[in-house]
């Protein structure tokens, strides 16, 4: 199972992919909705200069928990660092072979990717410390489970 | 009368474009769209690399988007069309927006007709919630057919049928339309994810496609080089996402209201 840690010194490597992405995590504000999937005109789903792609995704919802399923293909499972931050996962994960593409567009340029990232927002009920995790053939499972508080009201 | 009508529209609209004229009756033909998993591209793909298809010619249309694709310095409408000696492919480059769904998928149908294919499949995606889809080691592979002739040819496979369920978008289209005009087409889905590109779904209709063609069509390398593609159609299956919130891709999901 990869390692599942609290720091909140991590904030400088996600820099650079959040400022790309902090238009789309407002509309990940209720969670739900596809992962990666609304994006707003002109991002793009990587950045060349940290070589990171982000990772394309799906999320479900149960009775007792979100499930996260995120694409990590081409990465170990020991290469995958998961961080819970205040209100949102980052998932980092280094490629274990960089993929390069020599004809990129107008840039005329190569370009490589080393790494895959990901930022789940955590919803208001998310259970943050029992957050589990599970790697198999490139597919990272993330299961937050719900925070359940029961409030019985009596009846007069 | 108003099916003639609508199909004359059609005509307005869309230019076929053959770039080698295809001889009539001798070969099957494919249907290879991006869909759920982008599984229909992803064979698609591993078809025309594997089999050596020679581009053949293009679907240009003004109901899709105004895009071109540049390969080796040229450009080219994104739907294009492949084919060697034994098969006829159909293919996409770009997810098809919800109102090009409906007249592309009539024409690429019109389009296979007068070429009177021995086969018409269109090979997709049948996206599983993906908790379970990661469970699933070897998708499994459901048909559909539009006439009673191709059910018995496809049952004679003993291949399963989708009994009950939805089906979106433009292949939901493609089985309609077909099934008005009694064209025989079989609609071959495996189980996949829905917004995650999916090689595995993709190798499995791949290998249905081979047993009821004839055609044999390795899939080891689709298979071993999963992880790689996943990487390089990445933009393409997050652009097709966006293509399948509006056309109900997820009602797939649901139990159909009519269940019996």
């Amino acid at each position: 199972m990869p390692k599942v840690k609290r720091d909140e010194e991590k904030k400088d490597t996600l820099e650079r992919l959040d400022q790309s992405i902090q238009a789309l995590q407002r509309q990940f504000d209720e969670f739900f909705g596809t992962l990666g999937s609304i994006r707003p005109r002109g991002t793009t789903l990587w950045d060349g200069d940290s070589c990171c792609l982000e990772a394309l995704g799906e999320v479900e919802e149960t009775e007792g928990e979100y499930i996260v399923t995120l694409d990590l293909p081409m990465v170990n499972k020991d290469e995958i660092e998961i961080t819970v931050m205040d209100d949102h996962l980052a998932v980092q994960a280094k490629m274990r072979q960089e993929m390069h593409f020599e004809r990129w567009g107008t840039v005329q340029r190569e370009i490589r990717f080393q790494s895959l990232a990901k930022k789940v927002p955590l919803p208001k009920n998310a259970d943050s410390d029992n957050i589990r995790a599970s790697f198999q053939n490139g597919i990272l499972e993330i299961r937050i489970p719900k925070i359940t508080k029961a409030n019985r009201i009596p009846i007069d | 009368m108003e099916d003639k009508d609508i199909l004359m529209v059609q005509e307005t609209l869309f230019e076929i474009v053959e770039l080698k004229k295809q001889s009539k009756g001798k070969k099957h033909a494919v249907i290879a769209l991006p869909d759920a998993g982008l599984v229909g591209t992803i064979a698609g793909m591993h078809i025309v690399q594997t089999l050596n298809l020679e581009l053949i010619g293009y679907i240009d249309t003004e109901v899709m988007p105004p895009v071109a694709v540049i390969h080796h310095r040229k450009a080219r409408p994104p739907i294009q069309i492949y084919a060697n000696e034994d098969l006829i492919l159909i293919v996409s480059e770009i997810p098809l927006p919800a109102e090009a769904m409906r007249p592309v998928s009539i024409a690429i149908l019109k389009y296979l007709e007068e070429l009177e294919p021995k086969s018409i499949i269109a090979l997709g995606g049948s996206a599983l919630p993906p908790a379970l889809r990661t469970q699933v080691k070897t998708p499994e592979v459901f048909a559909v057919t539009t006439t009673p002739e191709e059910f018995e040819r496809v049952h004679n496979h003993k291949i399963q049928f989708l009994d009950e369920g939805i089906v979106a978008g433009a292949y939901a289209i493609i089985l309609l339309e077909a099934q008005r005009q009694k064209i025989p087409v079989t609609y071959i889905m495996a189980q996949s994810f829905l917004n995650i590109p999916d090689p595995g779904a993709a190798a499995e209709t791949i290998k249905t496609l081979s047993t009821l063609t004839g055609i044999t069509i390795p899939t080891t390398k689709l298979i071993e080089g999963a992880e790689e593609v996943r990487v390089r159609v990445r933009d393409l299956m997050n652009q097709t996402t966006t293509s399948m919130q509006t056309t109900g891709k997820d009602q797939e999901f649901q139990i159909p209201a009519f269940y019996s």
